[in-house]
């Protein structure tokens, strides 16, 4: 009962901002196994996690892999959730997308990416999918600048440019110095400014 | 190597906030409706099978977890029942004294449903035994090789991952990662890559000749 209403004064939250105090006794109860809170913590973060785990794969996802790519990340996580220390929801958040990001390369050097263009991945994809590489040619641009990063790149990329890590945060993430970080951010930026130019100016 | 371009002061390449803006907007993606409790389910079932599990190839934890089984999983675990109960209907059938069934192994359910491998090979002579310890731990290293690749995080130790029970079995960080598990372990270790879909054939072959070596190895040892 009392999880109940607990669960849905959280939920009822997580469109806004959730207080410090709220975020912080969900993740407490969560490290305790409470089934509530590990389900609000799914609902906070999916979108996120789910968001980097697609970019991580483009083009367009790989076909359907991400969700289960995606319960990867938040079961690897509730494993590893006892020993977490952070210190609020940014935290929890940032330490998600590392998880999802290392999920992704796991993913990525078991089934490298086959090389395809993007009309033909486009022609393969589901209706949703589609639609969303179709809506606008800078998305297209976008997907077909990260699909030609590597993975090493992406992840880089993606956890500057998409989640605000700082190079040290990244470096570790990767396990590569921070001039390799640096190293690789400024070859992906050219590359989606260069892709995004040519759609803007023909 | 990594291109040094704009090392010095990345600031100088920094995205404009259209840009961001624009790459924030192709990546929002959320999941799809009851993926929350899809999580929710595989969790719990994970937690109840966590006692029985203690060999779990990646890709089959990955499948396992997965709320939406897929057909592949499906057929996989099909042929996995149907292998099951092959077994157990050889043991049933097989004449008293071909000491075919195994006796149940603390820490591994597949025991008593395996065939004892080393049974079924020919037990080498004295002379051959110091040759194929040495060819035994040559063969570990090759063999570990395979499982860190596919059997981590859950049996690497040094990954934040890593599940005790899949550690109790083994640690591919160990040297020596093989001497504490039972011959049934063994056997399952290498029948687990063999169902390996993303397992290569020299993978397969390297694991299978590691393992026949020691089953052999301790067949002579008694």
């Amino acid at each position: 009962m009392w999880l109940g209403v607990y669960e849905h004064v959280a939920t009822m939250r997580i469109g806004s901002t959730p207080s410090r105090e709220v975020t912080d006794l969900v993740l407490l109860r969560a490290q305790r196994g409470e089934a509530a809170a590990c389900r609000i913590l799914v609902r906070r973060h999916q979108r996120r996690v789910v968001g980097q785990l697609r970019a991580m794969l483009a083009p367009v996802g790989r076909g359907g892999i991400v969700e289960d790519l995606a319960q990867e990340t938040f079961l690897r996580a509730f494993r590893a959730l006892p020993r977490f220390r952070g210190d609020g929801r940014a935290s929890l958040g940032t330490w998600l997308v590392t998880i999802a990001t290392r999920v992704a390369l796991n993913e990525l050097r078991r089934r490298p990416p086959r090389t395809e263009c993007l009309d033909t991945v486009t022609e393969s994809v589901g209706g949703a999918e589609a639609a969303i590489v179709e809506r606008h040619a800078s998305a297209q641009a976008i997907e077909r600048a990260v699909a030609d990063l590597s993975p090493a790149y992406r992840g880089a990329f993606l956890l500057r440019e998409l989640h605000g890590l700082d190079y040290g945060e990244i470096a570790e993430v990767l396990q590569i110095d921070v001039g390799t970080v640096k190293s690789r951010l400024s070859r992906a930026r050219a590359k989606l400014r260069h892709a995004l130019a040519e759609v803007h100016h023909g | 190597m990594d291109d040094p371009l704009g090392a010095a002061d990345p600031s100088d390449g920094a995205l404009t906030s259209e840009e961001r803006a624009a790459l924030a907007a192709w990546a929002e993606h959320d999941a799809s409706d009851g993926f929350a409790d899809a999580v929710l389910q595989a969790w719990s079932v994970e937690q109840s099978d966590d006692d029985q599990a203690p060999l779990e190839p990646e890709e089959q934890a990955g499948r396992r977890t997965s709320g939406r089984m897929s057909m592949r999983s499906v057929i996989g675990l099909g042929a996995a029942v149907a292998a099951a109960a092959a077994v157990m209907l050889m043991v049933r059938v097989a004449p008293p004294g071909t000491g075919q069934a195994v006796a149940g192994t603390p820490g591994c359910e597949h025991a008593e449903s395996s065939l004892r491998s080393s049974d079924l090979l020919p037990s080498p002579t004295p002379s051959e035994s110091a040759s194929l310890e040495e060819r035994g731990s040559a063969l570990g290293d090759d063999a570990v090789a395979v499982l860190a690749r596919h059997c981590s995080p859950c049996h690497d130790g040094e990954d934040v991952d890593a599940r005790a029970r899949a550690l109790d079995v083994f640690d591919v960080q160990q040297r020596s990662w093989w001497p504490g598990m039972s011959s049934a372990q063994l056997t399952e270790t290498r029948q687990r890559i063999e169902r390996l879909g993303s397992a290569r054939e020299d993978e397969r072959r390297s694991v299978a000749a590691f393992v026949d070596a020691q089953l052999s190895l301790r067949a002579h040892a008694g």
